[in-house]
């Protein structure tokens, strides 16, 4: 048996997972382990066996708002997750997500959600870090400005992807080139107290605070 | 008499027993696994299912105590049975064992003695409401000597069983409006607990398959882990010219012309021998405690293959109890590949009270590929 976590939390993939460790711990938040479901199907998947598991007491699911870039554009997660959600004896849900998060009560354990990158948009992971680059920082302007510059013709990127070359690029040319998003947050390249990072962190902090029983 | 029909339970409720103030199960599967810390009351979940499919339930509870190798003196079966209530009981007091809409209760009562006519001394069941302390505490002696304390079985409102005790907890009277069954009936159903069946229970359990169709079944689960074995026997120790009564199983090992001990094959192999045996028995129900004791991982999943299409084909419900990783994986790959449903409870404890948390199969597939922590 291992001991009880105070949430766990699911996410898509591996950046999702390093930068919500570094996010958090950058803030003080440290009650939680991430697992990375690789992948939003199995995210679902997890959640139902999670909500089994004796080693947490809260389960959290962080969740880019879009879906794969499909041909329709981006899928509804936010139906979907309510769906899973009210499956798992989850009532009473809004009909709207709330800008804060969403924290649900009536199942196996307290449940959070959280679409990046703020709830209201659409969009991924790539979107929130965007918010976590330092105000005023030259090198963002320079970065977007160079991905926009390329004609669309010589763009191998699909469309929906945009943010993920513009925030890549601008960390190209960091410190360190290169570093991985999560460890980016870690060595602060990225602001772990924007506005947009603090929404976050309440977010978990408020899922923390759900009373469990002993 | 047979209370249940002898389909599968689908639920099961326990309240005022032992640890439980009220538990209840649903959805129960074909072959179910339970999972919890120690002390949680897995054990005793398998007393309550036990207890509830025997021909006798109070005998079952009675010897209860029996089964996990505590022994009560026979003067005091009586205190045994009251001690499995969860709180002190009193007159009214009720254990509740069974289906969650249907089960049988086991209710204290109080009663009131005096002679007939003839003679006789004829019970009467007191109200309830007598004095909550002990009936005993503040008596008179003549009125103590007219007044006991009994225990009722009751289904579906109507008294099937009293055991009448006195003032020390002896047995003064037992009634019964059920017929008592002889030994065929006795194995309705099997518990083997954590240090497995008693060598005289596994002879007696044997010798119901002997030279039957369920022999051969038994002999080829055990040979499906241990290839060198041929044939099983089970034979009597002699002194000298005279039998002991004891008998020993003993197989016939590839290679070899004398009888072999059968713990001379291997790690484990009487542990599955009593397994076979006591699943064949079976009627309708097999509980089976701690079952990696003495088992190595890797055949695990040999084992649970044979108990999940065994128990499918001769209708037999099986609760079995583990705290062992490896006994979780295995049981989850086969129940993914059985026709039989496998379903996994776990026990634990919130607010001061036992409760399950209950997990498909298909859930349970997930939470094994993901090293999702269950027990």
């Amino acid at each position: 048996m291992s001991e009880l976590y105070c949430v766990r939390l699911l996410v898509e993939g591996v950046d999702d997972c390093h930068v919500t460790i570094h996010v958090l711990t950058g803030n003080n938040v440290n009650s939680f382990r991430v697992k990375d479901c690789n992948g939003y199907s199995n995210v679902k998947d997890l959640f139902k066996a999670e909500l089994k598991a004796s080693d947490s007491a809260r389960i959290g699911i962080i969740v880019d708002a879009d879906g794969e870039t499909g041909i329709g554009g981006p899928e509804p997660r936010w139906e979907s997750l309510k769906h899973l959600l009210g499956e798992c004896g989850y009532k009473d849900l809004p009909a709207e997500m709330p800008q804060e998060g969403l924290i649900a009560v009536g199942g196996e354990k307290p449940v959070g959600l959280w679409l990046m990158p703020d709830n209201t948009s659409m969009g991924m992971l790539e979107h929130f870090m965007a918010e976590l680059v330092p105000e005023g920082d030259r090198l963002w302007d320079r970065a977007c400005q160079s991905v926009n510059g390329i004609p669309e013709p010589d763009r191998r990127f699909k469309p929906q992807a945009k943010p993920k070359a513009e925030v890549h690029t601008w960390l190209a040319w960091q410190e360190e080139p290169g570093t991985p998003l999560g460890l980016a947050v870690k060595k602060k390249y990225f602001d772990p107290s924007a506005p947009t990072a603090q929404a976050f962190v309440n977010w978990v902090n408020r899922l923390l605070a759900v009373e469990v029983p002993e | 008499m047979s209370l249940l029909n002898g389909s599968t339970l689908h639920d099961f409720r326990v309240t005022n027993f032992k640890c439980f103030e009220d538990l209840n199960l649903t959805q129960l599967g074909q072959v179910n696994l339970v999972v919890g810390r120690n002390s949680v009351g897995k054990s005793s979940l398998l007393e309550a299912l036990y207890a509830y499919r025997s021909e006798d339930p109070i005998d079952a509870l009675d010897s209860i105590a029996s089964l996990r190798g505590e022994s009560w003196r026979p003067s005091s079966r009586g205190a045994a049975i009251l001690s499995l209530f969860r709180t002190s009981p009193r007159p009214g007091s009720e254990m509740l064992l069974g289906p969650i809409d249907d089960p049988l209760r086991i209710r204290l009562r109080a009663f009131n003695r005096r002679k007939d006519e003839e003679g006789y001394w004829r019970y009467e069941p007191a109200p309830d409401s007598t004095p909550s302390d002990s009936l005993f505490g503040q008596l008179t002696t003549r009125v103590l000597r007219d007044a006991s304390q009994g225990i009722e079985l009751q289904f579906r409102g109507e008294i099937l069983r009293r055991m009448i005790l006195d003032s020390r907890y002896r047995l003064r009277k037992r009634t019964a409006t059920i017929g008592m069954q002889g030994p065929e009936q006795q194995t309705e159903c099997v518990f083997v607990g954590a240090g497995g069946l008693p060598v005289s229970i596994l002879s007696s359990l044997w010798d119901l398959v002997a030279l039957s169709a369920s022999e051969d079944e038994v002999v080829e689960l055990v040979r499906s882990v241990f290839p060198a074995v041929e044939r099983i026997s089970m034979i009597g120790r002699y002194e000298g010219t005279e039998a002991t009564g004891e008998r020993r199983a003993f197989v016939k090992a590839v290679g070899f012309s004398e009888p072999v001990p059968i713990q001379r094959i291997g790690d484990g192999v009487g542990r599955i021998l009593g397994i076979a045996i006591a699943l064949v028995n079976a009627k309708n129900l097999l509980l089976l405690d701690e079952f990696e004791n003495g088992l190595h991982y890797s055949i695990h999943e040999s084992v649970w293959r044979f108990i999940f299409e065994a128990s499918l084909r001769l209708g037999v419900q099986v609760f079995v109890t583990t705290h062992s990783l490896d006994c979780i994986k295995a049981f989850s790959r086969v129940a993914a590949r059985s026709d039989a449903v496998g379903s996994l409870i776990r026990l634990e404890e919130k607010g001061g009270k036992i409760r399950a948390v209950q997990v498909d199969e298909k859930t349970l597939e997930i939470a094994e590929r993901n090293a999702v922590e269950l027990r």
